[in-house]
């Protein structure tokens, strides 16, 4: 049967390596909605050629499952040094890319690639008379991002904003394939003794559990204190 | 000199990848049809507020979406045996492909029973009043008059959950499945080279994304009814007044 003793000694295990997890899909999150929100912006705009050649890219990437992405940036970088390093020896004592970097990078492509398509959707959803309004005072097109659009895009994106931290933080699970040591290899170390392995995948999914559900506690304060603001000013 | 990318590997992995595809398919459609009933059972427990099972509901939903399908895999590979002993049934051998079915079943059911549980609450209240107005049970309410509004409402929702399935299948390779990411890991172990068949998975993956995206699309098309019966009914070009004798001879108003 399930021991109990187990699943506490793996957690206490695992939730040492909860900052690891949670620095790595922070770094991934602040850079991933940047970019993203980037990308939005140009394909908002219809920017000339990169309009395009964007919605190829991200059309592409979104189908391409993250463990995927994952895995082939892990060979593809030891192939890449191996191959650099026999034609120029530029790093001839590098054996290996950290793959701490390998897969903050992955979760970069996954995060620009859900933001993008995630603030695309709300730059659609903001009334078009904003636009009109800001540009009938002469506003330039910065001006009128600054105060006028950004500053209603980030609230409405708040609660996807939680959910694709969400879903990154439960992506990261996937490091240990890379062999990074995080959350879920942190309480699968006390396993490789004593054999109890549901234990320990017990013990990492109720820390993710508790992670997820922070964070959506968290959005969902936020939404009721806007939704309060935003009733105040009209009543 | 090392190479990258070598286009001979790559067409050595592609066709025996496309070999591997049905296993793919076949988590995706079984993991759908349980989904499909599991989501369906949780949302109307949760809507009708049924006691005790409400509650139990509610954290089987917030724990099947809040932790990774990679370690729920793993859960349900090591835990159903374990389960089973304690009903009585020792020693049962654990199909890997059934332990796949049920984690992947019960994950996209917990993110269908959202769908539906907001497509059926979308559905005006005025419709189920009017239902036991005449004198409908809440099955017949539900089946005939709920239902079918809110699959429309809910389609959208359902096929991108079905596509993000897809992808969290690239993952039961992990326990031994041997679907297209699984065969790349099986046929790199002899041929000493696994990037061009990880470009070829996810070539697979690129096309039956965008195959599922278009089909789902169609669908969607063909049910929102607004624009289809605009358009299928009034030609273009029609003067206002044709117009206005359409409508009311399409059933507008009409006495039967």
């Amino acid at each position: 049967m399930i021991d109990i003793a187990h699943i506490s000694t793996a957690f206490i295990a695992a939730l040492s390596y909860v900052p690891t997890t949670l620095l790595m899909s922070a770094i991934a999150l602040v850079i991933g909605l940047l970019l993203g929100l980037g990308i939005a912006l140009i394909r908002f705009y219809e920017v000339k050629f990169l309009s395009n050649t964007l919605r190829f890219i991200i059309t592409i990437l979104r189908s391409i499952p993250i463990v995927l992405i994952l895995l082939a940036s892990y060979l593809f970088s030891s192939i890449l040094l191996t191959s650099l390093n026999q034609q120029y020896a530029l790093w001839p004592n590098l054996q290996n890319v950290n793959a701490n970097y390998i897969a903050l990078f992955a979760f970069i492509v996954f995060t620009t690639v859900q933001a993008s398509e995630m603030f695309r959707g709300a730059l659609n959803a903001i009334d078009k008379g904003q636009f009109d309004a800001a540009k009938s005072i002469g506003q330039s097109t910065r001006q009128m991002l600054v105060r006028i659009i950004l500053p209603q895009l980030l609230p409405i994106s708040v609660p996807m904003i939680g959910n694709l931290s969400i879903s990154l933080i439960k992506a990261t699970s996937l490091v240990s394939l890379i062999s990074v040591v995080d959350i879920l290899s942190g309480a699968l170390i006390t396993a490789n003794t004593n054999y109890r392995f549901l234990e320990s995948y017990l013990a990492a999914a109720f820390i993710y559990w508790m992670i997820a559900i922070l964070i959506e506690q968290v959005t969902n304060l936020f939404e009721r204190r806007q939704n309060n603001v935003l009733e105040g000013e009209i009543v | 000199m090392e190479k990258l990318f070598i286009a001979d590997y790559f067409w050595h992995f592609l066709p025996r990848l496309i070999e591997a595809l049905p296993v793919t398919l076949a988590i995706v459609v079984v993991a759908t049809l349980i989904g499909t009933i599991f989501g369906l059972i949780i949302a109307i427990i949760r809507i009708e507020r049924v006691p005790i099972l409400n509650q139990i509901a509610t954290v089987i939903v917030s724990f099947l979406r809040g932790t990774p399908i990679y370690i729920q895999l793993f859960i349900v590979y090591f835990g159903v045996p374990i389960l089973m002993s304690a009903i009585g049934i020792y020693g049962m051998s654990m199909d890997k492909m059934f332990s796949v079915y049920i984690a992947y079943g019960l994950n996209v059911g917990a993110f269908f029973s959202e769908t539906f549980r907001s497509a059926i609450l979308s559905v005006p209240t005025a419709q189920t009043e009017a239902a036991q107005a005449f004198g409908y049970t809440k099955w017949q309410t539900y089946r005939q008059i709920v239902f079918p509004q809110a699959l429309r409402i809910a389609f959208p929702n359902y096929g991108s959950t079905i596509v993000s399935l897809l992808q969290d299948t690239s993952v039961a390779f992990t326990i031994g499945v041997v679907d297209v990411m699984g065969k790349v890991n099986a046929i790199a172990a002899t041929a000493y080279r696994s990037f061009e068949g990880y470009v070829a998975a996810a070539v697979i993956f690129i096309v039956l994304s965008i195959a599922l995206d278009y089909i789902f699309k169609c669908f969607e098309d063909k049910m929102s009814f607004v624009n289809k019966d605009v358009k299928d009914r009034v030609p273009a070009k029609k003067t206002s007044k044709s117009l206005e004798t359409t409508a009311l001879a399409e059933g507008g108003i009409t006495n039967d």
